[in-house]
């Protein structure tokens, strides 16, 4: 029961962490090029 | 070219079309990737770069001086040109809102042979795709 617990608070911790780096960010990039051959 | 680019980090894919010289770059999820970088890797490559547009979710926010700033991630934003679609956007600075925004990072200044390999990249903002 306290190992569940424990768990999921890890869990909660864990999420908060990560969802703000999954929510913003660079989506795509384009460039236009010059001089290619 | 594609080889310097791909090597760089935070870049899942890299697609050259040779024909109107363009290059389509997506993103890895781990959010590392480095405008500058690809700029400075693109000319390493001895290719010119005419103009780098981007899409981008973030937050509006104000910096030190008040000026309007994208917030893509908690250490790394971009400076957003003052045009009409940014002050427009004042009202979300400071708030929850997450926008997704096209807009051109670099354009090579007109008249100069070879532009800086570091300017100083400003967003000027094409188009508000989403707000959520």
């Amino acid at each position: 029961m306290k190992t569940t617990k424990k768990r999921l608070a890890l869990a909660v911790v864990l999420g908060m962490m990560i969802a703000p780096a999954a929510l913003a960010q660079i989506l795509h990039i384009e460039m236009r090029v010059e001089g290619m051959t | 070219m594609k080889q310097h680019l791909g090597r760089q980090s935070g870049v899942q894919k890299v697609e050259v079309s040779l024909l109107d010289g363009k290059v389509d770059i997506t993103p890895k999820e781990d959010g590392q990737i480095e405008p500058a970088g690809l700029l400075k890797a693109t000319y390493d490559s001895g290719v010119s770069v005419a103009e780098m547009d981007i899409t981008a979710r973030g937050k509006i926010v104000k910096d030190a001086s008040g000026n309007l700033v994208l917030q893509v991630e908690p250490n790394r934003s971009f400076a957003l040109v003052p045009n009409d679609l940014a002050k427009a956007l004042e009202t979300f600075a400071g708030t929850s809102t997450r926008l997704t925004i096209r807009g051109q990072l670099y354009k090579k200044p007109a008249g100069k042979k070879k532009a800086e390999s570091s300017p100083p990249l400003k967003l000027a903002i094409l188009e508000v795709q989403s707000k959520e």
